[in-house]
């Protein structure tokens, strides 16, 4: 299923481009099981999807939808055992070495877990030195972009808290100016006061860097705050896909409703349910 | 890298060896709560300075013979008495020392550069053909007995320094390169099970997204924060190669006479172990004790500080913060 | 009936670390009642999982109660014996935690460990506790007991895992379940399944249930009053809507405005810029 949203004001070609997208493992462990186990275990199947510039696409699911796969195959960190990812019209399995290296620096990812993500051994000026290299912006700039103090660059990750982290995490996938920018789960590890500065940040990001933000989450609430296009995942396949207001307000799909009947509703069901009584 | 000068801190590198004081000091620190590894520790230093400075010592010349004061018994002029062919056996044990602790040292130096090496690489391209590919010549190693190795080395190549072109390779080089060769297996599974949990980190991704090298993410990101159980595991095992050497040299297959290694000594006193002359088997086998003893203890406690539990710990600042 | 359930009061715990003393709860007071849900809300750092360790006597070496008391059924647990809790625990106050992944043993079957719970507290034996071990897992949503008893945690999705952990909390009927972040590791739908599962509960079985979590409009599902702690003391507490319609602490004001929310329609609270605006 597609989703590739016809949008009048980006009719040029769009920046990734993924077409029948799969990935399946053997489930054999051996080559002597692999004669007898042919079978394999499906996490992405048949995917399909455009992110034009600009856009900011939210890519949600549950547990085992295969999102964070596909999150993974886009940035190029596993390849993909069927279809196609075209990064600006060039397969990313066929890319040329000076091809790929411009890849790694338009495309970068910000991750899930703030007590993984950052080098326990290393403090935050040299991961921030690394990421920038030779050409990127400059540290004083990095840290006001994702709104961080000075200290922390002689700080070690675990003297940061997990919002302080994440921002890190942030500068470092902004550090050479990519074009796009994966987030996989950005907020899941933090607090609920925290995720709402970093989804702030995202957004900032988004509308005045001029960032292509493709979010990975679980979480429909949090992506309709931050997306225009959304694709929902079951389950390796895509279930429904379209703009932000249509997927949320008028699912077209049984699954989609699932998933936002699920979100508690706090207050508004409180009332509900004290009427009914 | 474009500098900027309100930001001192800000290098490539920093200083590397400022950073390995500063957690050689906090170790030092933690190892004071451990009684047990400080003992550890200090006797171990105590006999790596004891055996580097045996040439400065006022030691009798351990090969030096006295045959009319052979098997004396502790006294004045020999403190440890002396052996079957009037040998001082302290100065022996002392300088025994530096046989065992330099063999011990070199082999396992030896066998942490190719374990680790292996197990890093494998563990980092976990899941390839090389990963499979290293690991099974390790296993296969690793099922080959010490001792069979060594006694099929020695009886190819003899006990005589070996001349192959112009390398002059003496028994105790090939007992170093032997012992170092089969320690590496259980180095290398270790490290490669530490190493290939350690690649999923997504730091690790992060500088795959950077464009980074695999050797320069193996070595630069991966090995350090996977080196502390390693480094425990080889203390260890230098304590078993003192062992070992021990056992090669009892066997005939180490230290040649009149090279002076506990291993030797205790070869040479098997005869009068359950005699009165206990002071020629008791001296060199308590040497032995007390050095494993000594790595033992600074391993173990070193494993009790590394624990990565504790390393949680310290970094909640506040304790039970993640409650 | 009406009498409190549990009741803590003032209840203050610390801890230790060499030389350092932390209070990690400053003062918590909370009832409640048999029948009755109660939250109790807090970020990372607010103490509240400490108190339910506390109730169930497993603060371990370097955390005490240093203030307060903790009443269970008239009972001051404050000066029951190790024995007294361990008889307690499981019988009249169970716990249920936030990942089901730990809090299974790996190596034994849904089913033995079930009847492990089950042969600790009550004198049943052989087919009377095989019984209840079907008996529970009905309750709390398997539909094939037999199966599920002979599956090894590892083979159960996490909301499963979630319902084993619940059936081995209630499996001896306690009057107490303490439910720490129970689904903050599930999919938003597994967690819907468990917070009706865990009405359910209270409504049958005349439970009374301590819901801890940090997602407030969660917590609303399920609780009518709660108690809101911020870094160990409490800025809040009430019942849900005050809490929720009138919030008296700019804390809980900065919480609700946090949770990321589906605005009510699409023209309405969406963050509409000039780029937004072009595209449609």
């Amino acid at each position: 299923m597609s989703a590739n949203v016809p949008n009048a004001a980006q009719a040029a070609q769009p920046i990734f481009a993924l077409r029948e997208v799969g990935k399946s493992y053997a489930l054999a462990r051996s080559p002597l099981e692999l004669m007898f186990n042919r079978r394999r275990f499906h996490a992405v199947s048949d995917v399909s999807l455009d992110v034009a510039k600009g856009d900011a696409l939210a890519i949600v699911g549950e547990s085992g939808s295969g999102k964070s796969t596909v999150a993974r195959m886009m940035v190029g960190l596993t390849e993909p055992t069927a279809g196609s990812i075209c990064f600006r019209g060039e397969a990313l399995n066929t890319m040329t070495r000076a091809q790929n290296a411009t890849f790694r620096q338009r495309v970068q990812m910000v991750f899930q877990s703030t007590t993984n993500s950052l080098n326990p051994r290393k403090p935050i000026a040299t991961t921030l030195a690394e990421a920038i290299g030779k050409d990127g912006v400059p540290v004083r700039q990095l840290l006001d972009m994702v709104r961080l103090p000075a200290f922390v660059l002689a700080r070690y990750p675990h003297q940061l808290s997990g919002g302080q982290r994440q921002r890190v995490g942030i500068a470092r996938a902004l550090a050479r100016r990519p074009e796009l920018v994966v987030a996989d789960e950005p907020t899941s590890a933090l607090d609920v006061s925290i995720q709402a500065e970093i989804i702030k940040l995202l957004r900032d990001l988004h509308q005045s860097a001029g960032v292509s933000l493709v979010v990975i989450s679980h979480d429909l609430a949090l992506v309709g705050e931050l997306c225009q296009r959304v694709v929902v995942m079951r389950e390796g396949r895509v279930v429904e896909a379209g703009v932000a207001d249509q997927v949320l307000f008028e699912p077209r799909e049984r699954y989609t409703t699932e998933l936002l009947a699920a979100i508690p509703k706090g207050i508004g069901r409180l009332q509900e349910r004290r009427s009914e009584r | 890298m474009m500098a900027d000068s309100s930001f001192p801190n800000l290098q490539r590198k920093p200083h590397v060896l400022g950073a390995w004081l500063a957690s050689a000091g906090r170790l030092l620190r933690a190892l004071m709560h451990e009684p047990a590894g400080a003992i550890g520790l200090v006797t171990i230093v105590l006999l790596g300075v004891t055996a580097l400075c045996a040439p400065w010592l006022p030691l009798k010349d351990p090969l030096q013979l006295h045959i009319e004061h052979c098997l004396e018994a502790p006294s004045e002029a020999f403190w440890l008495g002396t052996d079957q062919v009037g040998r001082d056996i302290l100065s022996r044990t002392i300088w025994g020392a530096r046989a065992s602790l330099s063999i011990g040292l070199c082999a396992v130096s030896i066998g942490l550069v190719l374990g680790t090496g292996i197990g890093l690489v494998a563990g980092y391209k976990a899941g390839t053909w090389l990963d499979e590919t290293l690991m099974k010549v390790m296993e296969v190693l690793a099922s080959i007995p010490l001792l069979i190795w060594a006694i099929a080395l020695v009886g190819i190549t003899g006990t005589d320094t070996l001349h192959i072109g112009v390398l002059a390779v003496s028994n105790e080089t090939k007992l170093v390169l032997l012992i170092g060769v089969l320690y590496a297996p259980g180095l290398a599974r270790l490290t490669h099970s530490l190493a290939k949990a350690e690649s999923q980190a997504e730091y690790v991704a992060a500088r795959v997204l950077q464009g980074a090298s695999g050797a320069r993410i193996m070595l630069s990101d991966v090995l350090p924060n996977i080196i502390s159980p390693v480094l425990i595991q080889a203390s260890l095992l230098l304590g078993v190669t003192i062992i070992v050497e021990a056992s090669l040299s009892f066997i005939g297959l180490g230290v040649q006479p009149p090279t002076p290694s506990w291993g030797a000594m205790l070869s040479d006193a098997r005869t009068l172990i359950f005699t009165d002359n206990w002071w020629v088997s008791v001296f060199p086998g308590a040497a032995v004790f007390i050095s494993v003893l000594a790595f033992n203890l600074f391993g173990d406690s070193m494993r009790t500080i590394l624990d990565p539990r504790r390393r949680n710990a310290r970094a909640a600042n506040v304790p039970g913060a993640s409650l | 009936m009406n009498e409190a359930l549990l009741s803590i009061e003032k209840l203050h715990v610390t801890f230790d670390s060499g030389k350092t003393q932390t209070e990690v709860l400053q003062g918590l007071d909370l009832q409640v009642r048999r029948g009755e849900a109660v939250g109790l809300v807090g970020e990372s750092g607010s103490g509240k999982s400490v108190a339910s360790l506390a109730v169930l006597g497993l603060l371990g070496n370097a955390g005490r109660i240093s203030g307060g008391r903790i009443v269970l059924e008239g009972e001051d647990l404050g000066r029951a014996s190790k024995a007294r809790m361990r008889a307690l625990r499981g019988r009249r106050v169970s716990m249920i935690f936030q990942d089901p992944a730990t809090a299974l043993n790996p190596a034994f079957t849904i089913g033995v460990q079930l009847a492990d719970v089950i042969r600790a507290h009550r004198p049943l034996r052989g087919r009377a506790i095989r019984a209840e071990v079907h008996s529970v897992l009905a309750r709390v949503g398997f539909k094939d007991p037999r199966t599920t008893e002979r599956a090894y945690p590892h083979e159960l999705s996490g909301g499963m895992k979630q319902r084993a952990m619940i059936a081995a909390a209630i499996v001896c009927e306690p009057a107490l379940l303490l439910a720490d972040e129970p689904t903050t590791a599930l999919d938003v739908t597994v967690q819907a399944q468990i917070v009706e599962l865990l009405r359910t509960l209270v409504d049958e079985m005349d439970l009374g249930l301590v819901f801890i979590t940090h997602n407030l409009d969660l917590m609303a599902e399920l609780c009518s009053r709660a108690v809101v702690l911020k870094q160990g003391a409490v800025v809040e507490a009430g019942p849900v809507e005050e809490i929720f319609l009138r919030p008296s602490h700019d804390y809980t004001r900065h919480l609700i405005a946090s949770i990321p929310r589906l605005p009510a329609t699409p023209a309405a609270g969406r963050h509409q810029t000039e780029e937004t605006r072009h595209v449609r």
